[in-house]
């Protein structure tokens, strides 16, 4: 149970599920939030892809020249 | 009366209640915390999966083959047992391996849960051992990938190749060998189970990390029904994923070869693992020295380790170390890069890109524990805060929880 003893909060609904509409706000402004998350992570997902794809492309084209020059 | 009598206050209801129903939860878990539940739905599966398996495999060198055959085309439900132990394995890794980078993410790993980290090394450890040894070793690929990997015994100095024959049961990967590694293979889940019993035990003595990497004390919910709820989200999304490997790729995780009876006289141009292996066997094979490459691959395992011991920060989650975040995604990309090149040729430009790669692996660890003091010097000089020592900071932190109340 962890060392310090904790109070648990209640968490408690007046309304049903169903009529809480607790789905709505799920695609509200999708589009802001989607390119929110986007312009707040491009570097990160810089870090992630670019090494990825820079190898792959990388290995392709030291590929492509040993086959190359093996023609010449 | 009513509630001294109520069953959750009895012995064993009890813990189970404490540990499963009113468990205080940090109200701020995203998705990313249903990983750990999943990793364990995923052990019940291969375990169930697994002993009805075995009810009709036979661990003979001459029968192991056909036993499989027999238990996809004759047992009612056996391609489906068999496809899901297969895939299930698969699943399993990747479970894992998102929990893992999770809390490598979030800082779950620092204190004070480092003895959650370490067990959570060990069941790796042992996933790993269990998948290699039940692999099989009648099927081409099986075969000769066994013989590759338990011949890394022989690097031990002195008594490697005395090791190697032990493993074997002979002098070559045949039935004696197929038969000590069945029966370890059906033990080790259970030791699995034990041991992530003990992870859970230790996650519990300080609670569940959150993503905001904070003492969450003042603001918790009782798992169920909350978590429940919400692993059982997780759990449905998994069983779609799986699902769909089972039912309309059950192959495509797995390797042609193996679908050929072992043959002895004849070695594959390319012997590689399961996909699950790939980074670490990408590792081993950058370095062109045997014993060196096992080294490498210790060095792996005790990074792991050793990742709560060396972190410096005084800041969890990555969410507010924007140069580990940074790291992190190199770290992830690396991992990716170091899974492509494992099933790989040996041959250029793939040898140079995999020793880099290795290189980057173990370069993550060899910053963290400058980096914790980097990112707290950085602070210091954007005048956030005039001194980061230990004492301040707890005291920085015991005010806001005080405003917070």
């Amino acid at each position: 149970m962890g060392k310090t003893p904790v109070r648990l909060k209640e968490v408690s609904y007046a309304l049903s599920p169903i009529h809480q509409h607790a789905m709505r706000g799920l695609l509200k402004d999708f589009s802001y939030k989607s390119g929110k998350r986007i312009f707040d992570n491009w570097v990160s997902a810089l870090f992630l892809l670019v090494p990825v794809y820079g190898s792959y492309w990388y290995s392709e084209h030291y590929r492509e020249v040993e086959k190359l020059h093996h023609r010449d | 009366m009513v509630r001294r009598l109520s069953i959750l206050k009895q012995p064993i209801f009890s813990t189970l209640n404490n540990h499963l129903i009113d468990y205080p939860t940090p109200s701020n878990l995203s998705y990313w915390w249903s990983f750990g539940s999943l990793a364990g739905l995923c052990l019940v599966i291969q375990i169930i999966t697994g002993v009805f398996l075995a009810m009709h495999y036979t661990p003979h060198v001459d029968l192991a083959f056909l036993s499989v055959e027999h238990i996809m085309r004759d047992v009612k439900g056996g391609w489906l047992l068999r496809y899901m132990h297969a895939n299930g394995a698969s699943m399993f890794f990747i479970v894992v391996y998102l929990h893992i980078f999770r809390g490598l993410y979030y800082g779950s790993y620092a204190s004070p849960r480092e003895l959650v980290w370490c067990l959570g090394v060990v069941i790796l450890l042992l996933m790993i051992v269990t998948a290699f040894i039940g692999y099989g070793k009648l099927r081409q690929m099986s075969f000769w990938g066994a013989t590759v990997i338990t011949s890394l015994a022989s690097a031990i100095p002195v008594v490697g190749d005395t090791i190697v024959t032990w493993l074997w049961g002979g002098f070559s990967v045949d039935n004696a060998t197929l038969n000590r590694f069945f029966s370890p293979h059906y033990l080790l889940p259970f030791i699995i189970a034990g041991a992530a019993i003990l992870h859970l035990a230790a996650l519990h003595q300080y609670g569940s990390n959150n993503p905001l990497g904070i003492n969450s004390s003042v603001d918790k919910i009782a798992f169920y029904p909350y978590f429940y709820v919400k692993d059982l989200v997780g759990w449905v999304a998994f069983a779609i994923f799986f699902s769909i490997f089972v039912f309309y790729a059950p192959n495509v995780l797995g390797h042609p070869d193996n679908y050929i009876p072992a043959n002895p006289m004849s070695t594959p141009a390319h012997i590689v693992p399961e996909w699950y292996f790939l980074p670490v066997y990408a590792i081993l094979r950058s370095i062109s020295n045997k014993s060196g490459g096992v080294a490498a691959i210790g060095l792996v395992f005790v990074s792991l380790f050793a990742l709560p011991f060396i972190n410096t920060s005084y800041v969890r989650s990555s969410s507010f170390r924007p140069i580990h975040q940074k790291l992190f995604w190199l770290l992830l990309a690396d991992c990716l890069l170091l899974g492509w090149i494992g099933c790989q040729p040996v041959e250029a430009p793939y040898v140079t890109i995999g020793q880099i790669a290795s290189v980057g692996f173990f370069f993550y660890f060899a910053i963290t524990p400058i980096l914790g003091k980097l990112e707290a010097r950085l602070i210091q000089n954007s005048n956030v805060c005039e001194d980061l020592s230990p004492r301040k900071l707890s005291h920085i932190f015991k005010n806001l929880l005080d405003v917070v109340k």
